[in-house]
């Protein structure tokens, strides 16, 4: 579905004018994502993770390769199917509009697909859809939990009935109980609409709960791609370290 | 000799009454770890801070507060000050912002040290730079000309922990110091709080959401929901058989979490483990 081909992304370094002074977050980047499958992203802070996802939304555009969405290019794709590609992110407060009641936010992408008469009765559905009761549609953001917040944020992302998600560090802000909880959610929802997700995370744990496949990725390189049910084969330098300082709980 | 004892610590908010911690009672030994766990907002922080006396003017702290039998006094910022620091450190949790962007962490470690034990600013960095070799920081001469957004988020925890060894304060108070690392930087500062309990005798009072990294360090546990505290024990007892509904639920959903993993290192088939405990939020 998802097909990413030796994609280059540079910034310019504070406070310099010429092309030369770059600073490199990702270098040659390729890797693919089938129709249904989950695949967890996963690299220390400042590997580039996000840039990837601001990429793959074409919220910006790669310096070189080419990022295309079942053989199309996402501009494209995306005036095509519209709503069909949808984000949630890790900083739930900052996400949601503070003017907008849980049911205004729900309904504001729903928009671009069909008109506001039919929308009342999808939010009460979709709040359902996520577990979370329908009298807290009149509330404001800041009257709700970070896991209920980030529930609406889940409830808004699908709400377009969209095929491809991205989940840019979407629990990790959480408590780790709420985590267990949320990645249930995703999971059930991935199952029942069939869905196909791009995991970004730092937690292994989180990663080898939720995908099949996990992509390591480390100062801009991609270092390794394999199954999860591999995790303990890997010969990565990189890969092996983060599986070591993986800290369970027994 | 306990260490620190706490009595019947509540705060309340006195602009509209609100109760935030109801009466906790807990102690800690020397040389040994605490650990406050709960879900955020179940008054873990503010435990802390009601213990070294930085609450907001509105908040009424009662209750009383025992260093080495001796009861702390309120209303005595003199006396306060003595304690902060020298006897009791405290670690935050956001590094990035615990440190002042505008100085160098060098300039900040002499500082520190040089206020709390009144000691040359040539001593004071052959201190600071000591201490941060023994918390794993090899290049401590480069690392001190830094600026804080020069350094990674586990790094600036490190260098954190190194100021508040260098003290060597009797009890170590350490808000979610993991909670903002990945996985490796994650690792490397449990560690240290490891290297820490073994070579000295800092007793560390931890906090944190994470019952992995609880399970790792701590001895005695203390679940708080909702400002009181719901079970407090030995942490082998609590993690095996939690008496109350809430512990069961933290360790539970903790292990549905872990379990994937663990099972794919043990090489066995992954099944999905369903939390259903709802009725607890």
């Amino acid at each position: 579905m998802l097909k990413v081909q030796n994609v280059y992304k540079s910034y310019p370094k504070a406070g310099s004018l010429f092309k030369k002074n770059r600073f490199t977050v990702l270098s040659g980047i390729s890797f693919e994502i089938k129709e249904g499958e989950c695949v967890g992203l996963i690299g220390e802070s400042g590997s580039g993770k996000s840039t990837l996802s601001r990429l793959i939304m074409d919220l910006e555009k790669p310096d070189e390769g080419t990022i295309t969405l079942e053989g199309e290019s996402i501009p494209v794709w995306k005036k095509k199917n519209p709503g069909e590609i949808s984000v949630v992110f890790q900083d739930y407060t900052s996400s949601v509009n503070p003017r907008f009641t849980v049911e205004e936010a729900i309904i504001e992408p729903m928009l671009v697909k069909e008109n506001i008469a039919k929308t009342a009765t999808k939010v009460t559905q979709l709040l359902d859809r996520v577990a979370l009761p329908s009298k807290l549609l009149q509330r404001y953001p800041h009257e709700l939990s970070g896991g209920q917040l980030q529930r609406v944020c889940i409830a808004r992302a699908i709400s377009t009935n969209p095929r491809f998600i991205i989940l840019d560090e979407a629990i990790s802000s959480l408590d780790v109980s709420v985590q267990a909880q949320i990645l249930d959610l995703l999971k059930e929802l991935r199952a029942d609409l069939n869905l196909t997700y791009l995991f970004i995370a730092h937690d292994l744990q989180a990663v080898a709960s939720l995908c099949d496949k996990v992509l390591f990725l480390y100062k801009g390189k991609i270092e390794e791609e394999l199954l999860v049910t591999d995790l303990a084969k890997t010969e990565n330098q990189y890969a092996k370290k983060l599986v070591s300082s993986v800290i369970t709980f027994d | 000799m306990t260490l620190l004892k706490v009595e019947n610590l509540s705060v309340t908010d006195l602009r509209n009454g609100e109760r935030i911690l109801h009466g906790l009672t807990f102690s800690l030994e020397p040389n040994s770890c605490l650990a406050i766990v709960g879900e955020s907002g179940s008054g873990k922080s503010m435990t802390c801070k009601a213990l070294l006396q930085l609450t907001n003017p509105w908040l009424e702290v009662k209750g009383s507060v025992y260093l080495h039998g001796k009861e702390i006094p309120k209303n005595n910022p003199n006396e306060m000050q003595k304690i902060r620091g020298k006897k009791i450190s405290m670690i935050l949790q956001d590094a990035m912002t615990a440190f002042d962007p505008l100085y160098t962490i060098g300039y900040q470690i002499e500082e520190t040290l040089c206020t709390n034990l009144k000691m040359s600013k040539k001593a004071a960095q052959a201190m600071g730079i000591e201490a941060m070799n023994r918390m794993g920081i090899y290049d401590a001469k480069n690392v001190i000309k830094k600026y804080p957004h020069q350094l990674s988020g586990g790094m600036l925890q490190r260098c954190m922990i190194a100021i508040a060894m260098a003290i060597e304060p009797d009890i170590m108070i350490a808000d979610e110091p993991t909670t903002a690392l990945d996985a490796i930087n994650q690792r490397d500062v449990v560690e240290q709080f490891e290297l820490l309990q073994r070579t000295t005798g800092t007793a560390i009072l931890f906090i944190s959401h994470d019952l992995g990294v609880v399970q790792r360090l701590a001895q005695k546990v203390l679940v708080m929901k909702e400002g009181s505290c719901v079970e407090y024990g030995d942490a082998n007892q609590i993690f095996r058989r939690p008496q109350n509904d809430y512990t069961r639920y933290l360790v539970e959903t903790r292990m549905a979490l872990s379990q994937p993993f663990r099972k794919i290192m043990d090489r066995e088939e992954v099944e999905v483990v369903n939390v259903k405990s709802a009725e607890c939020i």
